[in-house]
């Protein structure tokens, strides 16, 4: 059966582990400690979930993240989020940790197409290009 | 109402991640993907999936195994061994499925280190989900698989929280199959019980093989 393939865009269009996009963001996201290297690593793209994100929302008061709709990266470029509020967050395929750091490398060329509740357009394309 | 999958998809594309892996295929004569040691030669992370600093752990929580003789079987790999996790239903119309057969397909790509990677899938239906039904659908796609599911929904919140797993059951007006949504991604483990990794849904079973295989180097280094 078409569902047992490797997922379409309709396939995989049902993934729930990007509910609830939430994300803060901003250009000042501090760098990234790797483990197992001396240096520090500064992420091609920063964002911030900033503390009170969570209870702005249960409020009901939209947050203009700065998170562009079409967000055009790169293969081997890297994103970062920090999440400095107190509740964690799903912010489109990821999920941030209260106090966490997450991090991640661009690894494949592809697209991910989703949406943002709290974007001003409420929907962000994060393109990946080789 | 009737539930009907291809309906309840396209709404929930209000709110859902498309993620297309456009490296479906490579080299066989590798485990480790180009990309991958790129980056490791850079400096960066060689890693597809996504790390969270400091790792959450996860290694106090449990779960009754359907399938084992254990009424507590903890999110912690074995001693120089690796867990992966993820958490679904197996009434789900696509995306289980597909996560299920993408982890089959990076394991199998692992040959023989397969065996130092267990699989656990946890129910976040238990209701539908008895402990035969979810055995078998486990067990259909990893024949191996560690089928979890609890009765008590706070211990599966308490499971689910410690992964940052989103999951909800709603109920259908005037019957029907209830609408369930949930985190599809595949969550890794080491035997300190941290999440060392997560593989967003979607991510292609090379590159998923590629980090295990990375991984594995890392916690059998003696």
């Amino acid at each position: 059966m078409t569902r047992f393939h490797r997922p379409t865009v309709r396939e995989i269009v049902a993934s729930a582990t990007i509910l609830l996009a939430v994300a803060g963001c901003s250009n000042d996201g501090g760098a990234f400690e790797q483990t197992d290297a001396s240096a520090e690593v500064i992420a091609d793209y920063d964002f911030v979930i900033p503390l009170g994100a969570g209870i702005a929302l249960d409020d009901g008061t939209p947050l203009d993240i700065g998170l562009p709709a079409d967000f055009q990266v790169a293969v081997g470029e890297t994103i970062q989020i920090v999440n400095e509020d107190d509740r964690g967050h799903n912010v489109g395929p990821w999920f941030v940790g209260a106090d966490e750091t997450m991090r991640q490398t661009f690894a494949s060329p592809g697209e991910f197409v989703g949406i943002c509740t709290v974007h001003p357009s409420g929907e962000i394309t994060v393109t990946v290009s080789a | 109402m009737t539930y009907r999958p291809q309906t309840w998809l396209r709404p929930l594309a209000v709110v859902v991640l498309v993620l297309i892996a456009a490296s479906a295929c490579g080299s066989s004569s590798s485990p480790q993907s180009a990309t991958a040691a790129a980056f490791e030669a850079q400096g960066d992370s060689p890693f597809v999936g996504y790390e969270r600093d400091p790792e959450p752990t996860v290694g106090s929580v449990a779960l009754p195994a359907a399938n084992r003789d254990t009424d507590s079987f903890a999110f912690k790999a074995e001693a120089d061994k690796l867990l992966m996790v993820s958490f679904g239903y197996s009434s789900c119309p696509d995306v289980c499925p597909t996560t299920l057969l993408d982890a089959r397909v990076a394991l199998n790509g692992l040959e023989a280190r397969a065996a130092d990677v267990d699989y656990a899938f946890v129910s976040i239906d238990p209701t539908r989900d008895n402990a035969e039904v979810l055995s078998n659908y486990v067990e259909a796609f990893l024949e191996d698989g560690i089928a979890l599911r609890t009765d008590d929904p706070d211990a599966l919140a308490v499971a689910a929280d410690a992964f940052g797993v989103f999951y909800t059951i709603e109920e259908v007006e005037g019957g029907g199959e209830p609408e369930v949504a949930h985190t599809a991604s595949i969550f890794l483990v080491d035997d300190t019980g941290s999440i060392v990794l997560t593989w967003p849904f979607g991510t292609a079973a090379v590159d998923i093989t590629s980090d295990l295989n990375l991984f594995l180097d890392r916690v059998q280094q003696t």
